[in-house]
């Protein structure tokens, strides 16, 4: 190769390398979502006796969290399963589950009691925190003068970690 | 892994190949006395020659990204037939500073490998190369205490720091590129890169968003290149008993 072939793949290869470089960011997007979530699936009996259970959707879901005035859900129909997100301020807060919101007399309140751990997504992410679910308790059983929906609820898997494909609370409700 | 160092063997391979074929094409290579002439023979007669390179391209993206600096040198001595051995390092620091994350990093880095000329040489006189090499690279990265804020929309805001951390990281790299005399003595070039981080394991928790003479801390697998300009010292140029009659005034017309 001549000398002046030599120049040409020389400069032609430095182009390329500046246009490799041209697409370096100061800051890489982030792509991952930054907080991780309870994903909770509603079942009932499948007859009035039995061990059998089956999915249920709920008519019109209310779900919000009861010491936060932010609102979360207002009325979400047809749904088996859904998710929530807990406080990562403290290691336990409080949820209220209402299946049909045109019968504001069937209300829950779901307890969540967890360890928290803050986790590294990456530096375009920053951080986020795990939980352990240590315990979650209803209302439904504690009241029994009111007229509740939750049957009761089993923990299903304690590791909130960010797994969308994850069933991490089971929440059984009365036919 | 081996995903990617395939795939950075498919993107050299025909980069440097292609080059050797290229350059055959100039030489006298349909001369039998050339084709068969040992290639020890040449080497001996050539001089030593021991060449300190700077690289370019680091101050360059330093100073259009702005939170990070990183400064690179390179030697490398030609030891044996196309064989190169080299030893790199540098130094680099960085600034990251953004309202959920910050901290600071600084590290100093070296590799050592050697580089192939893959083409053939036309002259005495010829120090141009097309390569391919490997390096193994190691660095001590000093990250200061992080500050942190995680947003949830719905909850608010929490914040803390994370204590500063001294990784060492370690690292293997396919390389290749090109060096050019441009004028006597002085050589223009560039190295493209595939590093493939060793320790991954070491780097899990905040590690450094820019770590001089790897790349991006987060990563492992870097694509990366460099540009340099070297000068080289050359002496004790060999007498050779046995040198064939002028072969370079044969082989290189276009030089």
């Amino acid at each position: 190769m001549t000398k002046r072939g030599m120049i040409q793949k020389l400069l032609l290869g430095m182009g390329v390398c500046l246009g490799f470089a041209a697409c370096d960011k100061e800051r890489d997007p982030c792509l991952e979502p930054k907080n991780v979530s309870v994903n909770l699936h509603f079942y009932r009996r499948a007859a009035d006796t039995g061990t059998v259970f089956v999915d249920t959707l709920l008519p019109n879901m209310v779900l919000n969290p009861l010491d936060n005035p932010s609102v979360y859900t207002t009325g979400v129909r047809g749904v088996s399963r859904y998710s929530l997100r807990l406080s990562p301020l403290e290691d336990s807060c409080r949820w209220y589950l209402q299946p049909d919101s045109t019968q504001p007399g069937k209300r829950d309140t779901l307890i969540f009691r967890y360890e928290r751990r803050l986790h590294f997504i990456s530096n375009a992410c920053g951080y986020t925190y795990y939980y352990k679910l240590n315990e979650v308790k209803t209302t439904g059983r504690i009241l029994a003068d009111t007229i509740h929906a939750i049957d009761s609820v089993v923990i299903a898997n304690r590791d909130i970690e960010g797994d969308a494909s994850k069933e991490h609370l089971k929440i059984y409700f009365h036919r | 892994m081996l995903k990617y160092l395939i795939r950075y063997i498919l993107i050299l391979a025909p980069l440097l190949y292609a080059f050797p074929l290229y350059a055959q094409d100039d030489t006298t290579a349909d001369d039998p006395e050339e084709v068969n002439k040992p290639k020890d023979i040449l080497f001996r007669q050539l001089p030593h020659q021991w060449r300190f390179s700077l690289d370019l391209s680091k101050p360059l993206s330093s100073a259009l990204l702005g939170n990070r600096n990183g400064y690179e040198l390179m030697t490398d001595y030609h030891f044996r037939k196309d064989l190169y051995a080299v030893l790199e390092g540098g130094w680099g620091s960085s600034r990251y500073e953004y309202p959920d994350l910050g901290y600071r990093s600084a590290n100093a880095f070296m590799r050592i490998g050697f580089d192939k000329n893959m083409m053939q040489r036309l002259s005495l006189t010829d120090w141009d190369m097309v390569f391919a090499g490997l390096r193994y690279g190691m660095s001590v990265i000093r990250r200061g205490e992080s500050h942190y804020t995680t947003t949830d929309s719905l909850w608010g805001q929490t914040s803390g720091t994370i204590g500063a951390r001294t990784f060492t990281g370690h690292w293997v790299e396919l390389t290749g590129g090109m060096n050019v005399e441009v004028v006597p003595r002085i050589f223009l070039g560039w190295t493209i890169r595939g590093r493939f981080l060793l320790n991954r394991s070491a780097f899990e928790e905040l590690p450094p968003f820019y770590i001089a003479g790897y790349g991006k801390g987060d990563k492992n697998t870097i694509f990366d290149f460099n540009f340099y300009l070297g000068y080289a010292l050359r002496w004790n140029k060999a007498k050779v008993k046995e040198a064939p009659a002028a072969p370079e005034e044969k082989a290189s017309p276009g030089k």
